[in-house]
């Protein structure tokens, strides 16, 4: 386990692998327990089916090769920094691209794919305490889950910002309009539903 | 806005709960025993898209400071030239190899240095008379030509093995053998480590 300490937990993980009190691999498994849900989620949220834990092996495979030239960069010691979960959004940004791209190519080849909806949704289902996350992943558009999901998992703004090719005041802009978008259906959500108190 | 604080309470909570019952069941990474994973068609996308953010995020400040010698020998305009000659080699390589067709040329490396000195010689004189926006062009034109390349192709061709032009040991005649999906690998390694140090080389720049 990475060493105790007033530190994030990736900021200790970070920590003790520059200064060589883990290995590689040991790190990267906990680096991997540490976001592996995170990233897991993400791609649930974004793709139906089982096709997202095929990407989520994509982007764990990507990072296990980075991880082991890994720079290890003084402004990673920042508070506000996570440069490994910063890297993990990037690439999870990036492989979806690359799977939207593919799917298109292949439905025009070969016809449109059949999609798990239904798993997705009863995944949502179960999971949902409430009823927002739901809404969210149903009405706002892709660039506005682009900003809110990473921001809910606590990556910096900057580096949302970076990988989106935008800047800090659009995602801001984006965030705050998911919101709205949520608030106001929440507003017209009937009494007595799911969440009735 | 206090109802958007409650709303983002709430989401953030969601979230927890999802990653909670992901973790319940979060896969081993990959098989604990077995031949490595091979890297997927989706998974070379994307860390070609990578070496494109990487280009683009240094792009405007190395037009600025093109002139500057990165080396004795080197100006950065001669260094991204370099990444646009391999860009189009590596693109080249990839295309030939899954046409079926062979190579009538090696790349030797030298072997008292990194990388094929010769080649890289040549195509930098081949580079210098060629405008800047040029090279900056055919480098990302190349990548993307590429990276429609890895989604085109079916599997056997991308990890089928194949002889390709480079010659790690120095000898012509013995060239790398390997797989497309290596080639591609390893032009994200070379324009990485390159697009890493372009980056350190501009910051001290602009400090």
């Amino acid at each position: 386990m990475a060493p105790a300490g007033d530190a994030s937990p990736e900021r200790s993980i970070l920590r003790a692998r520059a200064r060589g009190e883990v290995s590689a691999d040991s790190s990267f498994e906990e680096l991997y327990q540490l976001y592996g849900p995170t990233v897991r989620g993400w791609l649930r949220v974004r793709v139906p089916g089982p096709a997202a834990d095929d990407l989520m092996q994509d982007v764990w495979l990507i990072f296990h090769g980075r991880w082991r030239r890994w720079e290890f960069r003084p402004e990673m010691e920042a508070e506000a920094a996570r440069p490994v979960l910063s890297f993990l959004f990037r690439t999870c940004h990036f492989v979806l691209r690359g799977h939207r791209r593919r799917s298109g190519r292949e439905e025009s080849v070969e016809g449109v794919e059949a999609v798990d909806e239904g798993g997705a949704e009863r995944l949502m289902r179960e999971v949902e305490g409430g009823r927002a996350l739901g809404l969210a992943r149903r009405l706002c558009p892709e660039e506005e889950l682009d900003v809110l999901l990473p921001k809910l998992a606590g990556v910096p703004a900057r580096e949302i910002a970076r990988t989106l090719a935008i800047s800090e005041p659009v995602v801001d802009h984006r965030f705050r309009n998911a919101l709205a978008r949520i608030r106001k259906s929440l507003g017209r959500a009937p009494k007595g539903g799911k969440r009735g108190h | 806005m206090a109802t958007d604080r409650v709303l983002l309470k709430g989401l953030t909570a969601e979230w927890a709960a999802l990653e909670d019952r992901l973790a319940r069941d979060l896969p081993s990474w990959r098989p604990a025993a077995g031949p490595p994973l091979p890297v997927s068609p989706v998974a070379l996308f994307a860390q070609l898209e990578e070496v494109l953010d990487a280009f683009g995020s240094i792009k405007e400040a190395a037009s600025r400071h093109a002139g500057r010698y990165v080396t004795s020998a080197w100006t950065l305009k001669d260094l991204l030239g370099h990444l646009a000659s391999w860009a189009t080699e590596f693109r080249h390589e990839v295309q030939t190899v899954a046409g079926g067709a062979g190579f009538d040329y090696a790349i030797p490396f030298a072997l008292n240095v990194i990388g094929p000195n010769e080649w890289n010689a040549r195509a930098a004189e081949r580079q210098r008379p060629v405008p800047l926006p040029d090279i900056l062009e055919q480098f990302e034109r190349e990548t993307r030509r590429l990276q429609e390349l890895v989604l085109e192709l079916p599997p056997p061709a991308l990890y089928g093995e194949a002889e390709f032009p480079l010659a790690p040991s120095g000898d012509p005649r013995q060239r790398f053998r390997g797989s497309i999906a290596m080639i591609v690998l390893g032009k994200c390694v070379h324009d990485l480590y390159h697009l890493g140090n372009i980056r350190d080389f501009l910051r001290r720049l602009e400090r």
